[in-house]
């Protein structure tokens, strides 16, 4: 088992002709939106969601073709006085390294949402896989020295109101109306039971429940370095 | 958290030239193949059709404005074919991030903003698309807005909308006349419709913009869902459907209408020899 990371390194340094390696450590960040939660003033209905916890299972996370070994899940929700999380680090071969990837196996979500006097708790668990492949970023690694590689995790997107749209609304009052019983929870089956109504699934048909909107929301949560997008697809 | 230009709509611009220029540049310089082929707007997918309600809709007029056809060479497409089994058409990349790869290679183009009137016998050739030779997937388009600079009347209920949908319901010996005005997001791309073809030098073939009022794929139909009776409240035998709408009902069926006309399952380019 251990041989393949060094027949890795070495068609990785064979391929790129550069001398000598360096460690990039591997993070997982929520960014303030996660770990202090989503404004009133950054969601277009008025509503502040907050994240009690936001738990991610991130595996086979692949730098400079290299597999890192990370931890099974990392609770977001915690503060990182923005570092992020950092997950495992690895020796690669120095230069500069693209399609790095990973997956999401799991999320786990639980929080409330306020607005006025309303307030709406949610836990939610997503266990629907997804990879990320191909990330649009550069990790640059020099001999000697240590780099980054970020795992982002965008909570927002659970809010956006479109699957398609490149400048999608956040909103909260269609998940805060399927409370059907007003018992204060948003429930999974609540949810499944509500129609998307004016939210867009896009050019494919299938995603008409809230549940599934979700769903198919978590699947384009994993950025990388910040704002940096990847190839997102549900894992097989 | 602002989210990054789409890497699609980049594609869509400018791949089409960037796909020629690669293709030169791996080559031996020569010109790539291309070829030059009409563009028009085919009724064939229009036919009386019955929803899953019940109810036998038969359009008496259908238009839409669309921009910038881009017709692509493989990629997310319809990922459907009849000859696949079902479980392998929920969801195949659709759910990548908005702008995530979702296109294919873009080897084929019509730019410009386009009235599409499938019920107008006497429709014009829309204009000619150029595409590079090879075997096509599927086709992309925007949906966008009539404007009066689209050459409509200042009284034609298209302008300022994106679709105009008339026609007729009738279930058990009740008909209810319908207009449904649709009004797409600004920029709202459909991805994915159909468009197999083999493109050759010799290609002359007409491109048909077809809205399928039946998906040939999974049986459904454009109006499943929509509860015309039950939506004609004062039961005038008259119902229009739009954005503007203040009952829920009529707001839930706007929404249903508008996802489903948004979808790559209505719409397909289908080539044909011209007559």
């Amino acid at each position: 088992m251990r041989t393949a990371p060094f027949v890795l390194s070495f068609l990785a340094l064979g391929a790129c002709g550069t001398d000598g390696e360096g460690t990039v450590t591997v993070t997982a960040y929520g960014e303030s939106f996660i770990e202090d939660g989503i404004p009133a003033s950054e969601v277009g209905d008025g509503w502040a969601v907050e994240f009690s916890r936001f738990e991610v299972r991130i595996e086979q996370v692949t730098v400079a073709g290299i597999e890192v070994n990370v931890p099974v899940t990392v609770d977001l929700s915690e503060a990182s006085a923005g570092e992020g999380h950092e997950l495992g680090s690895v020796l690669v071969p120095s230069g500069d390294h693209t399609d790095a990837g990973f997956t999401v196996s799991r999320i786990e979500v639980d929080g409330t949402a306020t607005k006025g006097a309303d307030t709406k708790s949610f836990s939610w668990v997503f266990d629907q896989p997804s990879t990320y492949t191909e990330c649009e970023t550069t990790t640059s690694v020099r001999d000697g020295d240590q780099a980054t590689f970020q795992i982002t995790i965008h909570a927002d997107h659970l809010l956006y109101d479109s699957l398609v749209s490149d400048e999608p609304q956040v909103l909260f009052r269609a998940l805060a109306d399927a409370d059907l019983n007003e018992d204060g929870s948003i429930t999974q089956p609540e949810l499944a039971a509500t129609d998307i109504g004016a939210y867009d699934p896009g050019s494919s048909d299938g995603v008409d429940d809230l549940w599934a909107w979700l769903v198919a929301q978590t699947q384009t949560l994993g950025h990388v370095d910040g704002e940096a997008h990847c190839r997102a697809a549900p894992a097989k | 958290m602002i989210r990054a230009p789409s890497i699609q709509r980049r594609r869509a611009a400018s791949g089409f030239y960037l796909y020629a220029l690669a293709l030169q540049a791996c080559g031996d310089l020569e010109e790539v193949p291309r070829v030059e082929l009409p563009v028009v707007v085919d009724p064939g997918g229009i036919e009386r059709s019955t929803s899953d309600l019940g109810y036998e809709v038969m359009l008496t007029g259908a238009r839409a404005m669309i921009e910038n056809l881009a017709f692509t060479i493989a990629g997310e497409a319809h990922a459907r074919s009849l000859r696949r089994h079902v479980s392998d058409l929920f969801v195949s990349s659709a759910y990548a991030h908005p702008g995530h790869f979702q296109g294919g290679d873009v080897t084929g183009e019509f730019r410009g903003r386009f009235q599409l009137n499938w019920l107008n016998a006497d429709a014009p050739e829309l204009g000619r698309a150029t595409l590079l030779v090879g075997t096509y997937a599927s086709a992309n388009f925007t949906f966008i807005q009539a404007t009066e600079d689209d050459g409509l009347a200042a009284e034609d209920p298209l302008l300022g909308h994106t679709a105009v949908l008339e026609g007729v319901a009738t279930r058990d010996a009740r008909a209810v006349v319908f207009t449904a005005i649709i009004d797409s997001p600004e920029g709202r791309e459909l991805v994915g419709a159909p468009f197999e073809f083999e493109v050759r030098q010799s290609s002359t073939e007409q491109l048909g913009i077809r809205l399928l009022t039946l998906d040939p794929f999974e049986g459904d139909t454009l109006f499943d869902g929509v509860d015309f009776f039950a939506l004609d409240e004062d039961a005038d035998g008259s119902l229009r459907i739009d954005a503007q709408a203040t009952s829920p009902e009529l707001i839930d069926a706007y929404n249903q209408l508008r996802r489903t006309f948004q979808t790559h399952d209505h719409f397909s380019v289908d080539a044909s020899q011209r007559k």
